[in-house]
């Protein structure tokens, strides 16, 4: 049996077209607040609190990348040479606004599912197992789907 | 951690000049001694409407840090964690403070004396900040009177002052100078050469702006203790303000380079 390659499913998932990239990341972000709402009245107030505290400064900085690729777009569209201001070096390093918006959902996705990987594990009782669990339990789910297979 | 590892992470290629530009953006308004250019101050501009999530993540790693140590929530928000803990809002200045530095050595480099008064409008937000900490570790309600008046009147100075720049100095409206030899205005006037139309637009970035501004003190205070999704909201107002900002604030900063916007594209928003 071969060795699973740690890294496939990324390597797999950077080497599709972009729009099917885009709705990969955008079904694992349904996926996870779905997960987020199954769990949410398994976990204590006290966790609620900790995952607010954890995460609520992120959304802050997703939210500004998401309007910067919304100005980005809106430059774009009415011909405003914004790149103009930026002088002739940094200019070159600027990106398009649909790229922005890819970066903006990448980075969306990531904090997603650290939110719902720290929902989940809370949820389950036994703390010192939660790791445990969470591994056991996606890995006999990507097997029932056929997924690991694949990798072996 | 995440940010680190995103900063870190190798990106793809398409990414790489943007990754580059980001990270040395990032690392010039860490170090302001040196030439400003319009992405380091772009930069640092955004980072001042971040400033409270950037505290808040300081406040998170501090909680995490400290609950390894088996403390329990409570006793660590209310001792080494606490609002008006020294570390959290060296982190909520920080920002302004950078900025301030940019301003000032602009000055120093370009003698352009009206960045002194940016820097000045930067500076008045520590007050802000001192008063409401202050009022957080205060112990008798004289004490917590006084620096509850020094906050108001520090956060309604900032504020005009803010809005007063954001308007005549970041907009090129026409209001206190007047604009090209003509009278001051009573009322804040849009250019005849406005970019976006319909020019009810202006008004409306006009009065939103004053009206988050007026939240964004909220963000600033450490006395005032509301939800999480209170502090979520307010942020993210303060963002979307900020995303409002940067459409004008192109507009202006193109006319300055006294190159016109494309007549053949001025389509209504």
């Amino acid at each position: 049996m071969n060795k699973m390659k740690p890294y496939r499913f990324f390597v797999v998932l950077m080497e599709l077209e972009t729009s099917q990239r885009s709705l990969i990341l955008w079904l694992w972000n349904c996926f996870c607040i779905a997960s987020i709402v199954k769990d949410w009245k398994e976990i204590s107030d006290n966790d609620k609190r900790l995952l607010g505290i954890y995460f609520e400064p992120y959304v802050p900085f997703c939210a500004m990348l998401w309007l910067w690729s919304l100005n980005v777009r809106c430059f774009e569209r009415m011909g405003i040479g914004y790149q103009k201001l930026f002088g002739n070096e940094d200019s070159k390093a600027l990106v398009k606004s649909e790229a922005l918006m890819h970066a903006a959902l990448a980075l969306t996705t990531l904090v997603s599912t650290f939110v719902a990987l720290f929902v989940f594990s809370c949820s389950v009782q036994v703390p010192s197992a939660n790791i445990f669990r969470a591994r056991r339990l996606l890995r006999s789910k990507l097997e029932e789907n056929g997924f690991l297979s694949l990798s072996y | 951690m995440i940010w680190i590892s995103v900063l870190a992470f190798p990106v793809p290629s398409s990414f790489q000049t943007s990754h580059a530009l980001f990270s040395k953006s990032l690392s010039r308004i860490l170090f302001p001694f040196r030439q400003v250019s319009f992405a380091d101050f772009l930069l640092a501009d955004i980072l001042t409407s971040l400033a409270r999530p950037l505290a808040h993540l300081e406040r998170s790693v501090c909680i995490m840090m400290n609950l390894q140590n088996q403390m329990l929530l409570d006793d660590v928000l209310e001792q080494s964690c606490n609002r008006g803990a020294v570390h959290i809002n060296l982190v909520l200045a920080a920002p302004f403070l950078i900025r301030m530095v940019q301003c000032l050595w602009i000055y120093k480099t370009e003698n352009a004396s009206l960045q002194l008064f940016n820097a000045l409008k930067y500076l008045t937000v520590l007050p802000v900040i001192f008063s409401s900490v202050m009022k957080h570790h205060a112990q008798n309600e004289t004490a917590i009177e006084f620096w509850i008046q020094i906050w108001i009147f520090s956060s309604m100075v900032n504020t005009l002052f803010s809005y007063y720049w954001d308007l005549e100095m970041d907009w090129d409206i026409v209001w206190f100078r007047g604009g090209n030899g003509a009278s001051p205005e009573f009322c804040p006037k849009i250019r005849s050469d406005a970019f976006y139309k319909p020019k009810w637009i202006y008004s409306f970035a006009m009065i939103t702006n004053f009206v988050i501004r007026i939240g964004w003190i909220y963000k600033l205070s450490v006395h005032l203790h509301y939800s999480l999704a209170v502090h979520l909201v307010v942020s993210l107002l303060e963002v979307c303000r900020r995303c409002q900002w940067i459409f004008i604030r192109i507009e202006s900063g193109l006319r300055k380079l006294d190159r016109p916007l494309p007549k053949s594209s001025r389509a209504d928003i």
